[in-house]
């Protein structure tokens, strides 16, 4: 048999086993309305709104607190040989298994006189037990709220990581069809007289090519041809005979250039 | 969160992660083969650009700098007659995708100015309307890397400044 004494800092005594137990404020306002109205349905309702009172919480927050409550006590969900989940209503403790103390019963109906002799003028003298559950209310609220800013922060960093994931898929996915949908071109190649040219695919850089092969002049080493439309893009690679060390020189040329023309200025740009 | 929402999460961010993994590493691993070994070096080239009616010649230095995580920036100046000895500057992300390809994307600068330098009307053209350009190495030495655009097929050569 458990004694329970809800105004005491630890509030269950089993005298058989002479254990004394603490439980949690909302764990003892659960007990105290089984233990008042014990071998009677609770609905869950009640339970919370008195447990809980304004503050929303979720089904697990009962759930979890009746498991306590069972553990506490030397019950189990299994068992229920204490107190009863009765499906989708609610709990129910059995009875002959936890009293209020004489103490706490004597208070309720004191308390319970005082007021109907007092023509129903509620009178609320406050105990020092009373102030210890305020400032445990108090706690328990400071609690909540940082544990909110926790949450806030968590949904925070969630979202940053988010983002920064995204972005990394954007990334990823921009190099592999950069990667995988782009063929590089195909460049021919040939040395001709010390110097080596490099010209693409396309049918004009062919021609410019072969009007400039064994033309040049012998400071060139490597030439790059290539063409798009609009332009001819020629570059150099050539021993600068002023200060006698490798140069290149980039040079771009519209249609209105004759092969002639590009010839005479490869040559007089590349040396 | 429910489980599955939170699985689908971790495996999101873990997928993220790999990729990301797989990108800087990749990057890692062929910029020192493109870029010979050096640490943030500076490259120099000049070039000259005809066009219908107009000469246009220009020098251009660019600068490759590793940032932090392995990503690489390129700071890019160009010089040219016809802006009055005004020194245009233009700022890339440059990433490496294998030994002989990588891709630039402009990032921040003066693009509407560059469009001026110009005599290549497609150059000029991106300039102005930017997008992640891919350019493919035709020759590399110790000194000099030579390129091409898979977008306008322009080569460019550029020498090691250092």
């Amino acid at each position: 048999m458990w004694i329970f004494h809800p105004h005491q800092r630890e509030q269950l005594h089993n005298s058989k086993l002479n254990v004394y137990k603490r439980i949690k404020s909302t764990d003892c306002q659960i007990l105290k309305l089984l233990v008042k109205h014990q071998g009677q349905l609770v609905s869950k309702d009640v339970l919370n709104n008195n447990a809980w009172e304004d503050r929303i919480v979720s089904d697990a927050s009962l759930t979890q607190a009746i498991a306590q409550l069972r553990l506490t006590l030397g019950d189990s969900g299994k068992e229920q040989k204490i107190i009863k989940t009765l499906p989708r209503k609610g709990y129910m403790l059995i009875e002959g298994h936890v009293v209020f103390s004489d103490d706490y019963e004597k208070t309720t109906k004191s308390k319970t006189s005082t007021s109907l002799s007092q023509n129903e003028v509620k009178v609320h003298v406050k105990t020092e037990d009373d102030n210890k559950t305020e400032a445990k209310i108090i706690q328990n609220i400071h609690f909540l709220y940082q544990l909110n800013w926790w949450r806030r922060m968590n949904v925070f960093f969630i979202l940053i990581i988010l983002l920064f994931a995204s972005f990394f898929y954007y990334r990823l996915g921009n190099v592999m069809i950069q990667r995988w949908s782009l063929e590089p071109n195909t460049w021919n190649i040939t040395d001709v007289g010390g110097t080596t040219y490099h010209y693409d695919n396309h049918g004009g850089s062919e021609i410019l090519y072969k009007q400039v092969v064994s033309k040049l002049n012998q400071h060139i080493t490597d030439l790059f041809i290539s063409k798009n439309p609009g332009q001819f893009y020629v570059s150099c690679i050539y021993r600068c005979v002023k200060l006698n060390e490798q140069s290149v020189k980039n040079l771009s040329f519209s249609m209105d250039y004759s092969f002639l023309d590009m010839r005479n200025i490869i040559n007089e740009q590349c040396r | 969160m429910n489980n599955v929402a939170k699985y689908t999460l971790v495996l999101y961010c873990l997928g993220a992660l790999c990729g990301a993994v797989y990108l800087l590493g990749s990057n890692e691993l062929f910029v020192s083969k493109v870029i010979n070994n050096r640490t943030n070096p500076i490259v120099f080239s000049e070039g000259v650009a005809y066009g219908k009616n107009s000469v246009n010649r220009y020098r251009e230095v660019h600068s490759i700098l590793r940032l932090f995580w392995g990503i690489h920036s390129m700071k890019s100046t160009v010089l040219s007659s016809n802006s009055d000895d005004k020194a245009y500057n233009q700022s890339y992300s440059i990433h490496f995708l294998s030994s002989n390809l990588f891709s630039v994307s402009m990032s921040a600068g003066n693009q509407k100015k560059r469009s001026s330098l110009g005599a290549d009307l497609s150059e000029a053209h991106l300039n102005v309307y930017p997008r992640d350009e891919v350019f493919q190495i035709v020759k590399k030495t110790s000194a000099l890397i030579c390129y091409s655009s898979l977008s306008t097929s322009a080569v460019d050569c550029v020498q090691f400044v250092r």
